[in-house]
């Protein structure tokens, strides 16, 4: 499943980056999202994006349409 | 001997570089305050060395324009010592840098900064193991307790040099990076260094060019072809896997270097978050929050200031000096050009430097705590409706302060026609040098209401921003598709020292004001009531320069209902420093022709149409700095002084039909 379709407060573990622009490839990369790393769902904006998201001790805060490349299997 | 500062945004470089060189540089808990690179001479033991703080950066593939800066300054100026500033609560993701750093091959100091609220948590690094892992010193810092710093200054003046080049041991990226040196060497050429090859396979076009400048035949399908062929064995591209790679290795280095207690996941940042990010109360918080701060500003407590300061220019200085030059058998004209020129031009600014100093106490803790990062989460679905992204709303909350800065602000911004909106959206966001005009109105027209009425201005800017922004998405700057990814920094407590500096860079950025360009404004307004265009005295006011420039584009006003040429003139001489209205005001009229020249209602058209017209000429020079165009500067200037005019005329005549 995608990382967008996941709700509050879900643990996951992120299998592949498909995102083709590269630019925004490289800036999720650079962030720490990449295969195997595991994260949480913590919350969601007043008006329902961005989202933020925990992982690697630190948050990180996303919109909805920047996340549609990153598949991740709940765990 | 030049040494540079790097390290993530909001990792606390240039807290460090304030304490290295004993400066004053803004601070702020949000990622993107540091937008230009800053340097200073420190002396020590008979060196002299360089100090260079730069924007932060996540990585060496820039994504921003300040972004970029760091990354060519550090690869192409001549950096003696890297001092790679780590945040160690959020180690896993800072130390990802670091691992590129390394590769540059530069001597490399890492600075583990906020080290005691680690070790207030009681977690422990095994420093040794850390330094021998990543190859070069490492030394456990706080740059806000002062602790380390000396141990720092050590260290970049001694002799030790780092033991690795890099710390990625993945045999087929290593063995990629080999076939792309073999291919350079092939052509006669020395090796090229790690960090360029691995750009290379990451398809990094600056490090193409720069192997292109810098060796000979370099031949770029050959190039491509090893990177196709080399990552057939690799699962995925090589950015994926090198990024992955990196982490990898980080995270076991942690696993052995960093001794952690078991605790419990939430954190006081996120029970704070619980509250201030909530689903149904997080909008309306910020907007009571933000009332209250105005509240206290121009309610009750913050007029006892701004009273207590009339009192002291009006009844007590000016009498007292006005007796001064009497006593002394000044003459008529140096008594008119002090009690009617200079005193109520520049003193009926400075009343108002009380309130401005306690709004901007507010702004500065806000800043400091960390609130800034979660107002661009709550707000950031709002701007991208309009077109902006959700970053755009940190350079627009600093232009609450200052127009400049904001503007400059808007590097961090990642594309153009993102920055070309913030740029001519910014300026709506109501700066400090407005608050005279509003303060001043406000105490005349609006005696009791004075709190909401500057509220109000403060959200019209908003609004008119929002709006604008919306009509320009349609029109000439065409919605692309941007990314907001934004970090979310921990809630930090406020710093006494940090927010002193920005008060009493804030106070002394106005008394300069003050002295200098408010100064000679108000003498030159002074004088230009006495003399008609052609230099002669005037008979009257109205025939003098003022008068007649103010008379030729008063018409233009009168539609917003303040047609009159003492009105008109101080708009113009508000090009100057927007605090120039008062003083212009104050000169031109009397107390009492100011209530009878104007309406509660043209009062507030008046401000509307000061809060949105033309900035001043430091905002002018930095926007046309930033957009780069004159045709976009302009664009901007006709832009923002249209939509002043529309609205003023909106408030005035729609407004007529209720009051």
């Amino acid at each position: 499943m995608l990382l967008s379709e996941l709700g509050i407060n879900k643990r996951c573990k992120v299998v592949d980056i498909q995102t083709q622009n590269l630019q925004l490839r490289r800036r999720i990369l650079d962030m720490g999202i990449t295969p195997g790393v595991e994260l949480i769902i913590a919350k969601t904006a007043p008006l329902g994006d961005p989202f933020e998201v925990k992982l690697r001790g630190y948050s990180l805060s996303f919109r909805k349409s920047d996340a549609t490349g990153i598949v991740v299997e709940e765990v | 001997m030049k040494i540079a500062l790097i390290g993530n945004p909001n990792c606390g470089k240039t807290t460090l570089y304030n304490t290295l060189t004993n400066s004053n540089a803004h601070v702020g808990n949000f990622p993107g305050v540091t937008v230009e690179k800053r340097e200073a001479k420190v002396k020590y033991k008979d060196v002299v060395y360089d100090v260079v703080d730069l924007p932060g950066i996540y990585s060496l593939s820039p994504f921003s324009q300040e972004e970029v800066i760091s990354r060519n300054y550090i690869l192409e100026e001549d950096v003696d010592v890297i001092l790679n500033v780590v945040d160690v609560s959020n180690l896993e993701r800072n130390l990802y840098l670091t691992t590129q750093l390394l590769e540059i091959g530069k001597k490399m100091i890492i600075a583990l900064n906020f080290y005691d609220v680690l070790e207030a948590r009681e977690d422990e690094i095994d420093i040794k193991e850390l330094e021998s892992r990543l190859g070069c010193k490492v030394i456990p810092i706080s740059a806000k307790k002062n602790m380390g710093i000396q141990n720092i200054v050590d260290a970049v003046s001694s002799e030790v040099i780092n033991k690795k080049h890099s710390v990625i041991e993945n045999p087929n990226i290593l063995q990629a990076v080999e076939h792309i040196r073999d291919n350079i060497r092939s052509k006669g050429n020395h090796a090229p260094d790690f960090f360029n090859c691995i750009k290379i396979l990451e398809e990094d076009k600056v490090a193409l060019k720069y192997l292109k400048a810098n060796f000979r035949d370099v031949d770029t399908k050959e190039l491509d072809r090893i990177v196709k062929n080399t990552n057939e064995k690799v699962n995925g591209s090589w950015d994926i896997v090198i990024a992955s790679h990196r982490y990898e290795v980080i995270e076991k280095i942690l696993k052995i270097a960093y001794i952690k207690e078991t605790r419990e996941e939430v954190t006081i940042s996120d029970k704070i978050d619980k509250v201030l990010t909530h689903k149904i109360w997080a909008l309306p918080l910020f907007f009571l929050a933000m009332y209250g701060v105005f509240a206290i500003t121009f309610g009750a407590f913050g007029s006892w200031f701004a009273d207590g300061a009339a009192y002291l220019l009006d009844d007590v200085f000016t009498v007292a000096f006005e007796n001064f030059l009497v006593n002394n058998n000044a003459s008529d004209w140096v008594i008119s050009l002090f009690i009617g020129g200079i005193i109520p031009g520049v003193g009926m600014v400075l009343t108002f430097l009380p309130q401005i100093l306690i709004l901007f106490f507010f702004i500065a803790i806000l800043e400091d705590v960390g609130y800034m990062a979660r107002a661009a989460f709550i707000m950031d679905k709002t701007l991208r409706g309009v077109g902006l992204s959700g970053k755009a709303f940190v350079p627009m909350i600093m232009g609450f302060g200052c127009s400049v800065p904001a503007i400059m602000a808007t590097r961090t911004l990642n594309s153009e026609r993102d920055r070309r909106l913030a740029i001519i959206l910014t300026p709506f966001m109501s700066c400090g040098a407005r608050l005279p005009i509003y303060s001043m109105f406000a105490m005349y027209f609006f005696t009791g209401n004075e709190t909401i009425v500057i509220y109000s201005m403060y959200l019209i800017g908003v609004v008119v921003a929002l709006i604008c922004g919306f009509i320009l998405k349609k029109t000439v700057l065409k919605d692309t598709d941007s990314a907001f990814i934004l970090e979310l920094p921990p809630y930090r407590k406020p710093t006494v020292k940090n927010v002193y500096t920005k008060l009493a860079e804030t106070a002394g950025g106005y008394m300069k004001k003050a002295g200098g360009i408010l100064l000679i404004a108000s003498i030159l307004v002074w004088i230009s009531q006495y003399f008609t265009p052609l230099l002669q005295i005037a008979e009257s006011q109205q025939e003098s320069i003022m008068g007649v420039v103010g008379g030729v584009i008063a018409p233009i006003f009168a539609p917003l209902g303040f047609g009159t040429w003492q009105a008109s003139v101080s708009l113009i001489t508000g090009f100057v420093a927007k605090e120039v209205v008062v003083s212009t005001m104050s000169i031109l009229y009397t107390p009492e022709s100011l209530v009878a020249a104007f309406t509660p209602l043209s009062a507030f058209s008046f401000m509307v149409f000061t809060l949105l017209y033309m900035p001043c000429i430091v905002a002018f020079s930095t926007i046309k700095k930033e957009m780069g165009t004159w045709k976009w500067t302009w664009f901007t200037v006709a832009f923002q002084t249209t939509v002043a005019w529309v609205v003023a005329f909106l408030v005035y005549n729609i407004g007529g039909l209720f009051f």
